[in-house]
C-alpha cells in the first residue's frame, strides 16, 4: 500500500519512544515499530490517535502517493 | 465485453486441464498400488501394524525425548530474546520481534507435531482385537507405552502453559487464563489492530492450505480404505471436518454482514 509517513520524526520531536508512543495510543511497541516502517498501514482511529498525539494534523503525518505505474 | 467472455472459455478449459491432470496422476497411483498389492503386503494395514507394534514402546519414547529437547531448546531461546525486548533500540527490536515469533512458532510446532506422532504410533499399533489375544508381556508392554504417552501429554501441556506465560511476562498487556475456556476469546481481545490483522491473514492462509488438503485427503483415505481396508471412520472424519470448517467460514461471513444491516 502506497502510504509514507512521518512517524518516526514527529515522535523523535516529542522526545519518546516507541513503547510510550504505543502506551499513549493504547496499542503495542510492535505496532508502532510496523507502522514507521511502512509495514502496517493504521486504522483511521489509530492514525487520528497518532496524530492526536503528535499534535499535527493526519496528513502532516501519513500522506498517500499513487505508483505513476 | 468481449473481453469478458472470452475468459469464461479459458477458466474451464483450464480446470478441464487440470481434471485431466489429476486423473492421469491417480491412474499413475493406481497402477504402482496395484503392483505393489499383487507383489507386496497382502493384508494392508494388519500387517504393517504387527510389524511396528513391537517398537511403539521405544518410538514414543524417542518422540518423548527429542521433543522435550527441541521444546526445551526453543523455551531457553524463546526467553533470552524476550529477556533484551524491553530495552531494545528500534532496529534490534525489529529483529528481536521476528525472533520472538520464530521461535514461539518453533517451540509450537514441535508440541504439536510430538502430539499427532504419539496419537498416530499408539493408534496405528494397538486395537481392541490384539488385546484380547495379548500375553502379559505385550499388555505390559502397551501398559508401559500408554503411561509414556500420558507424560508426554502432561509436558506438552507444560510447555504451552509456560510458552503462554513467557509472552504475558514479556508483553503484559495481554490477557487470558489458560485454564478458562475464554482464553482465546481474551488473548484475542487484547491484541491491537495490527497483531489482529497478523492473525487473520495467517488464519485464512491456514483456511486456503487446510481446504485444498482435506479435499486430497477426502479422495485419499476413500482409496486407503478401498484398498487397504483402513476403516470408513477415517474418511467420515476428514468428511465432517472439511464440512465444518466450510460452514464455520461461510456462517461467519454471512453472520458480519448481517450484523452491518442490525438484523
Amino acid at each position: 500500500m502506497p502510504l509514507y509517513n512521518q512517524l518516526k520524526e514527529y515522535r523523535s520531536k516529542l522526545g519518546i519512544n516507541q513503547t510510550d508512543l504505543g502506551k499513549m495510543a493504547g496499542v503495542s511497541r510492535q505496532t508502532i515499530s510496523l507502522i514507521e516502517r511502512g509495514d502496517y498501514s493504521p486504522s483511521v482511529t489509530l492514525a487520528l490517535k497518532l496524530a492526536k498525539i503528535c499534535e499535527v494534523k493526519v496528513e502532516d503525518i501519513f500522506q498517500y502517493e499513487e505508483d505513476e505505474s | 465485453m468481449k473481453e469478458k467472455q472470452g475468459n469464461k472459455p479459458n477458466s474451464y478449459g483450464k480446470l478441464m486441464k487440470r481434471m485431466l491432470i489429476y486423473l492421469g496422476i491417480g491412474g499413475v497411483c493406481g497402477f504402482f498400488v496395484g503392483i505393489f498389492m499383487t507383489f507386496g503386503v497382502k493384508n494392508g494395514m494388519s500387517d504393517l501394524s504387527d510389524l511396528v507394534r513391537p517398537l511403539a514402546l521405544p518410538i514414543i519414547a524417542v518422540i518423548f525425548v527429542v521433543s522435550i529437547v527441541l521444546m526445551e531448546f526453543y523455551s531457553r531461546k524463546l526467553k533470552d530474546t524476550m529477556k533484551h525486548l524491553e530495552e531494545a533500540e528500534d532496529e534490534q527490536y525489529e529483529v528481536l520481534s521476528y525472533e520472538e515469533e520464530k521461535y514461539g512458532a518453533m517451540l509450537m510446532n514441535c508440541n504439536v507435531i510430538s502430539q499427532v506422532c504419539d496419537f498416530i504410533v499408539l493408534s496405528f499399533t494397538f486395537s481392541r482385537s490384539w488385546l484380547e489375544e495379548a500375553s502379559g508381556k505385550e499388555l505390559a508392554g502397551f501398559l508401559a507405552a500408554c503411561v509414556l504417552f500420558c507424560i508426554n501429554f502432561f509436558l506438552y501441556g507444560y510447555y504451552q502453559m509456560r510458552y503462554v506465560k513467557m509472552v504475558q511476562a514479556a508483553h503484559p498487556e495481554k490477557r487470558g487464563d489458560m485454564n478458562s475456556k475464554n482464553f482465546q476469546k481474551d488473548w484475542m481481545a487484547s491484541c491491537d489492530e495490527a497483531e489482529k490483522e497478523m492473525v487473520y491473514q495467517s488464519a485464512y492462509k491456514a483456511y486456503t492450505a487446510l481446504g485444498k488438503m482435506l479435499q486430497i485427503l477426502l479422495c485419499a483415505t476413500m482409496l486407503l480404505h478401498l484398498v487397504f481396508h483402513t476403516g470408513i471412520l477415517a474418511v467420515i472424519v476428514v468428511g465432517v471436518v472439511y464440512l465444518t470448517m466450510t460452514l464455520t467460514y461461510n456462517r461467519s461471513c454471512v453472520s458480519l454482514q448481517k450484523a452491518k444491516l442490525n438484523l
